[in-house]
């Protein structure tokens, strides 16, 4: 009987310690959801990514006491396809807003605009999600790439978006608005801003207080400067700045950085004095990076390089005050099924969601994956690109079949193509990758170079 | 453990922990053994691709034909697995080669003339062996030149001095397989039953023939009409730009038949000591051997002889794949000479490329039912004109834009008359079980399949033009500097 009754402790012991470990740690779940978005923020700029410099005092306060995802991988490397695949979960080639324009006229300077529902009629957007569910959502934007016309809109009952390149300072006394008024109700809040982006600056202009050495070179760090040199670079196919040059142009980068972190923290006090962080998850992310020179060029959308393509994303459930960062190989695709389940939502959807969820991995589950991207810009180049957990990349550009294979243990800043060195891995990463545009019925062509604009006066 | 309760706790502890071992060995096994087939490992450590150019099937005793032209092959492919309807992709030799190599069309790999190389960003065959640790070679006949851009992906690319040397390269072949122990490739390219014919031997010719064919040399020189062939007129012992006009006669087309048979035969005698030299070799006995031709030949059956159409005599090619735990069959699923690579590469246990058109015979090799419908498509290029194969059924989809491509005069070889050729550009429908022949066009006599056929092989036209277009960007094309056809 003694034997007996041990071994009956033993499984009911077994069985708690299964329950405890599975459900997540912080009791309550969540009710609310806001998402925001820092469009352009390179993770490796963060401290909790391991920058040098403490540019986010209040956004690394936020960051550790979340789950701090430490490789995120976005599933392209500029705003338009990044964003709609982070509402839909679904790869660009398949919701199809790859580009601004589907096509374009230079002469008469226009053309179609892409839109998803016309583009991709069938595709539900987690705002309409959470608006099918009886909630109140609404979106608050710095415009530009996530404006209204491209369909980021859909679901929700406001859409913020009245300012090109707007930054926090627009959209987050819009959110603050709204919020005052639907803090009672179960609510979606999407909060965008382009703090950070090239073709912002602040309205007083920089005081370039990273800028530590004296800078001797032309560049003051302004919107016109950044594209210009972005222009140059996709023309000759690399830029050719100095030492001195690119640490400025970090300089400027980190400024508007500590900048954000200031708006981000009056935001975060406002809505902590309306009450709301009871009952609301916080996810926060950045759809894309931004090149400083790391493959000779500046700003973002050309390449999937990491300083393109690794981001920040991390999430905050209601009142969680530690801290656990999270190892698992994702991607921002899966904030969708990861929301849906965090708030107790039934995926309507399953056959669109190519994402999964994570919360298993707040609990230590390690959901590593070999994780996808692509980029279209503006028809400049096709490129599509594969990650896999144990650190090898590998990239295909469509319109001349260049191949890269880069081993990310060795080799993080993706500077040694290791194509002919490892041919055997780069073939068997290029027919994954195949395969998975095959399965998208996105393997064939035409991979044409042409022009579809993405800021005015483009494709002259 | 006296009590009742005890034993039953115990028994039921037991049972559960059996389940949970269960469990265990069950999700190990999955990891481990993958399918719970119990096929046969078939992967093979040598692979020998022998390509017999111009050897049309019909013209095989295994195949059917009345003559016995090739009793050594016959009883060889009688050992493996015959494929009764191999369809190549074109009609000509490189453009069938580039198509196995990459498992894609013509149009797709770029290889649709002479002077078009091979697309140097796809993953070729031999290429994908030699990353996957094999030593890779081929023998080939001076008309797969280099400049179609696959060569380099041999470790060993040698081109005979000789059009014809088969006695010679066999020596040289068996040595090269002898003596690779390990994982070994090797494309060999035949091309002695090809024109020139050899002189027609008393088996096949009786009598003595004194027309114009008997000079083979001839062929480069002249060219032909359905009725007539024009060779130059040398009479004032120069070339005077002039052509004599030689009606085809019967005894000369019996001439031609005779002689290309005796090609044949002779390759298939020297195929014999071929074998013979190798098989004593531990090699022999994991060697894959793949026998087939990269087009077959017209002989007179729509009034042109060579090759230069797609009707069955130019696409319907010998294919047999011999391995020792191949069970010996015969298969009546048409298939593509496109399916050679995937084929290959799946019995290796290497991923094939996603982009190719070709499937995996593998499924088909081990005995089961493949689609009898399966649409095999042919092209013919540069004509913009196609074939499709289905069952009993082929559509041929002619050009009703199609232009002389070739203006320059100064290449008036039989071969490239032929190539632009008068057909009336009507489009062709033939039932293959009736007719193999192709001599019936059933076109507009109300058969439902017409339009069935019709609109795949209008799709499949589709599919080549937007390849092409991508290609065109590639290619750089002179006509006036046509290599000519050897």
């Amino acid at each position: 009987m003694k034997k007996i009754f041990f071994l009956f402790l033993l499984i009911i012991g077994a069985i708690v310690i299964y329950t405890e470990t599975t459900r997540l740690k912080f009791d309550k779940k969540p009710q609310n959801v806001i998402l925001i978005s820092i469009d352009g923020l390179q993770a490796k700029h963060l401290a909790e990514y391991g920058y040098a410099l403490k540019t986010t005092p209040n956004l690394d306060g936020f960051l550790d006491s979340s789950y701090l995802f430490m490789n995120t991988i976005s599933p392209s490397s500029w705003t338009v396809p990044t964003h709609m695949s982070i509402f839909t979960s679904m790869f660009p080639s398949e919701h199809k807003v790859v580009n601004k324009f589907l096509d374009y006229d230079p002469a008469s300077k226009s053309g179609t605009v892409a839109n998803l529902k016309q583009l991709t009629p069938s595709a539900v957007t987690l705002a309409e999600i959470f608006k099918n569910n009886g909630y109140v959502t609404g979106g608050f934007t710095g415009d530009s790439g996530v404006g209204k016309q491209f369909g980021f809109s859909q679901g929700f009952d406001e859409y913020y978006d009245a300012q090109a390149f707007g930054g926090f300072d627009g959209s987050v006394p819009k959110a603050l608005d709204w919020l005052a008024k639907n803090k009672d109700k179960k609510f979606f809040l999407f909060l965008h801003g382009y703090d950070v982006h090239g073709q912002y600056a602040p309205a007083s202009g920089f005081d370039y207080r990273y800028v530590t050495q004296p800078y001797t070179g032309q560049f003051t760090g302004s919107p016109a400067e950044q594209a210009t040199l972005r222009e140059e670079g996709l023309k000759n196919g690399k830029l050719n700045l100095s030492l001195q040059d690119v640490s400025f142009w970090r300089a400027i980068y980190d400024e508007k950085i500590n900048r954000m972190d200031f708006e981000f923290n009056s935001f975060m006090e406002q809505i902590k004095k309306m009450g709301v962080m009871d009952n609301t998850a916080i996810v926060v992310f950045s759809d894309h990076g931004t090149e400083f020179y790391e493959h000779q060029r500046l700003d973002h959308g050309h390449t999937l390089y990491g300083e393109l393509v690794d981001v920040l994303f991390a999430i905050h459930l209601p009142g969680q005050n530690t801290g656990k960062k999270i190892m698992s190989l994702v991607s921002t695709i899966d904030i969708m099924p990861t929301i849906l389940k965090l708030v107790g939502i039934n995926n309507p959807v399953p056959a669109q969601v190519k994402g999964i969820d994570l919360t298993p991995s707040l609990n230590g589950a390690d959901l590593s994956r070999d994780i996808f991207m692509e980029t279209d810009y503006r028809l400049y180049t096709h490129k599509r690109a594969v990650q896999t957990p144990d650190g090898w990349k590998f990239i295909l550009t469509l319109e001349n079949s260049g191949r890269e294979l880069y081993n990310l243990k060795n080799d993080p800043g993706e500077q040694i193509n290791l194509e002919d060195k490892e041919p055997k891995k780069a073939y068997e990463l290029e027919q994954e990758l195949d395969k998975h545009l095959k399965d998208m019925n996105a393997l064939d062509g035409p991979w044409v170079v042409g022009c579809s604009p993405v800021y005015p006066g483009q494709c002259l | 453990m006296k009590c009742k309760l005890g034993k039953v706790g115990f028994g039921f502890v037991l049972i559960v922990g059996i389940f949970f071992i269960g469990l265990l060995v069950i999700q190990f096994a999955k990891k481990n053994t993958g399918s719970l087939s119990l096929q046969k490992q078939i992967t093979p450590k040598h692979i020998v691709l022998i390509n017999i150019d111009s050897l049309r099937s019909d013209h095989m005793g295994i195949y059917g034909y009345s003559k016995n032209t090739t009793p050594f092959l016959d009883s060889l492919f009688r050992k493996g697995v015959v494929f009764d309807n191999a369809i190549a992709p074109g009609y000509l030799t490189f453009q069938t080669d580039a198509a196995i190599f990459s498992g894609l069309y013509p149009s797709e790999n770029n290889v649709t003339r002479w002077v078009t190389p091979i697309d140097e960003k796809i993953h070729i065959l031999p290429e994908i062996l030699n990353t996957y640790g094999f030593s890779t070679a081929a023998f080939v006949s001076p008309s797969l030149w280099k400049t179609f851009g696959w060569s380099s992906k041999f470790q060993t690319y040698s081109i005979n001095t000789d059009l014809k040397n088969i006695a010679e390269t066999r020596g040289t072949v068996s040595s090269w397989i002898n003596g690779h122990q390990d994982q070994s490739f090797l494309f060999w390219h035949i091309y002695d039953v090809h024109i020139p014919y050899m002189p027609a031997n008393t088996t096949y010719y009786k009598g003595k023939y004194t027309g114009p064919f008997i000079d083979d040399s001839i062929w480069s020189k002249s060219w032909q009409t359905k009725t007539t062939l024009y060779t130059p007129d040398n009479s004032t012992g120069t070339e005077s730009g002039k052509f004599i006009a030689t009606p085809f006669r019967p005894v000369d087309v019996d001439y031609l038949k005779a002689s290309y048979d005796t090609g044949i035969a002779y390759v298939d005698d020297q195929l014999k000591l071929f074998f013979s030299s190798i098989q004593n070799n531990p090699v022999y006995e994991d060697t894959l051997f793949i026998i087939s031709a990269e087009h077959g030949e017209d002989l007179k059956e729509h009034g042109y002889l060579f090759h230069g159409d797609i009707y069955n005599n130019n696409i319907k090619v010998p294919l047999v794949f011999i391995y020792p735990s191949l069970n010996p069959s015969r298969i009546k699923e048409a298939v593509s000479s496109l399916d050679i690579m995937p084929t290959i590469l799946s019995m290796l246990n290497i991923p094939s490329p996603e982009t190719i058109d070709g499937e995996s015979l593998m499924p088909i090799l081990q005995g089961e039912k493949g689609d009898l419908n399966r649409s095999i498509f042919t092209e013919r290029a540069p004509f913009d004109e196609y074939a499709i194969t289905k069952g009993e059924w082929k559509y041929i989809l002619r050009n009703p834009d199609k232009k002389k491509t070739i203006t320059s005069k100064t290449v008036e070889s039989f071969f490239t008359q032929m190539l632009v050729s008068d057909t009336n550009n009507m489009d062709e429908f033939y039932n293959l079980n009736n007719d193999p022949m192709e001599q019936h066009n059933l076109i507009g006599k109300g058969y439902k399949e017409e339009e069935t056929l019709r609109s795949e092989v209008l799709a499949f036209r589709t599919r080549m033009q937007e390849a092409r277009k991508l290609n065109s960007t590639i290619q750089q094309l002179d006509y006036n500097k046509l290599i000519p056809y050897p």
